[in-house]
């Protein structure tokens, strides 16, 4: 195995499921994971001690750019189609429809807000968030509280304050467990 | 609630839209096809710009030559699917000298293997040379390209090079320049002979006195011998017929063509007198492949 395929192999699942959050066909999800990774082998420059933070970011944008094209295609779609999927249960159609709302809201904020919010609900520390998009450790404090407040006023504005009890939310806080 | 509480919140939203388990190897294989992909795609693009380039120089620099001899459209056989087969190896007779006075401008080489072939047997690209010894552009070929050719590729163990007879029949005397060089093969002085012809493919072009042109670079028992080969050694005709019929398999149509074998067994053809810096590109290309 190669050292690039370890690396692959290594990676992979946390790629894919950091797309996958924001892309909402699987397949897909698979195909911009693999261009991510793609990209990082067809680039020397990105390789070495750098390559983990170089393919988070690479594979954010790959997904957030996915992410506004679907929902151009949906904004289109809807105008004339109406529900994109078939009936399904209520409380499932809920979820996938606020699922929906969260990535329609990440694909209008700027870029970079998009990326901060992804990757550090992914999991990753302000380290990791700094490494992965380039930016001092000390500003990742503040551009994230910027990216959050963005976040939350442009979903209101949209949607309205959400029924936590109608979306499925009310378990856990997502943040405190895993950021810290 | 803060906003972070409330963005966590949102987001944890996505969690439940994580992928099933990841097939990392199929995942993989993905990245490898795409790859391939990529490379073909950019192989194409650098071959079809280094053509348009060299045609756009052709056209500029020497609009009055033909940088290739076509084969007449009447004379074009069917392609077949028979597979490519290669001259067999023929080591020359321990009695093949050659005779070198101080006069003598080629220093002929004495092949161990199949005198057709050149450079190393493990090289990664392999050049198959179809040409034509009266044709003028195989000439430019041999004088212009060939030789950086084989410094910077052959000599270093990259490319091995196969020359494959084409002889046009609009040539009168191409066949039997190939049956000299075959001959001479045979005799162990092939690349001698080779370079000679072309080096002086205008005067026995033009009165048909292959030997005559021959005369400084080979001795007289060596060409005594030659001849001999002519008249009664089945395999000089033989050598002609399988790289005539390799050329219908790769549906050559002009001389000069190289086919480029890559290490994936892929045969690509450049047809043309192309300059070194044409070919050395594709060669290039198809060495990362490895």
């Amino acid at each position: 195995m190669t050292g690039f395929e370890a690396f692959f192999h290594e990676r992979y699942e946390r790629i894919i499921r950091v797309v996958a959050r924001v892309v909402r066909d699987p397949a897909r999800a698979e195909e911009i994971a693999v261009e991510a990774f793609w990209k990082l082998w067809r680039n020397p420059k990105a390789q070495g001690d750098q390559a983990g933070g170089w393919l988070y970011r690479t594979a954010v944008r790959l997904a957030l750019d996915e992410l506004r094209r679907q929902t151009r295609r949906v904004r289109s779609e809807k105008a004339t189609e109406g529900p994109l999927s078939a009936p399904t249960p209520e409380q499932l159609r809920l979820d996938d429809e606020a699922r929906e709302q969260v990535r329609r809201t990440l694909a209008r904020l700027d870029s970079r807000s998009a990326e901060l919010l992804l990757l550090r609900s992914d999991g990753l520390s302000y380290g990791e968030v700094a490494a992965a998009l380039d930016l001092n450790p000390a500003s990742v404090g503040t551009l994230l509280t910027r990216a959050q407040r963005a976040f939350r006023k442009e979903y209101v504005t949209r949607y309205g304050e959400p029924n936590d009890e109608r979306s499925g939310l009310g378990g856990r806080p997502h943040g405190a467990a895993r950021l810290g | 609630m803060n906003d972070r509480d409330w963005v966590d919140g949102r987001m944890a939203l996505l969690d439940s839209a994580e992928a099933a388990t990841p097939d990392v190897t199929r995942a993989f294989a993905r990245l490898q096809e795409r790859d391939r992909r990529f490379r073909a795609v950019r192989r194409n693009w650098i071959w079809a710009t280094a053509v348009a380039s060299v045609a756009c120089a052709v056209l500029v620099v020497m609009p009055s030559k033909s940088v290739c001899c076509a084969r007449t459209p009447e004379e074009t056989p069917a392609p077949t699917p028979t597979p490519i087969p290669t001259p067999a190896v023929q080591p020359p007779p321990a009695a093949a000298v050659v005779a070198r006075p101080a006069a003598k401008k080629a220093d002929p080489v004495v092949s161990a293997k199949n005198y057709k072939e050149s450079g190393s047997a493990s090289a990664t690209v392999v050049c198959e040379i179809y040409s034509d010894f009266e044709c003028p552009s195989c000439a430019v070929f041999y004088r212009d390209t060939y030789p950086q050719l084989e410094s910077e590729y052959v000599k270093t163990g990259k490319v091995r090079i196969l020359h494959r007879d084409f002889p046009l029949p609009q040539h009168r005397f191409a066949v039997p320049a190939a049956r000299y060089s075959n001959a001479a093969g045979e005799s162990g002085v092939y690349d001698a002979v080779f370079r000679r012809l072309f080096e002086t493919q205008a005067e026995w072009g033009a009165n048909g006195n292959i030997e005559g042109a021959l005369a400084p670079v080979v001795s007289p028992e060596l060409l005594a011998r030659i001849r001999g080969l002519l008249a009664a050694d089945p395999k000089i005709d033989e050598s002609i017929a399988l790289d005539k019929a390799a050329a219908t398999a790769d549906q050559i149509n002009q001389t000069p063509t190289v086919v480029v074998v890559g290490p994936d067994g892929e045969r690509h053809k450049i047809a043309g007198a192309q300059p070194f810096v044409t070919l050395s590109a594709y060669i290039d290309e198809l060495l990362k492949d490895k």
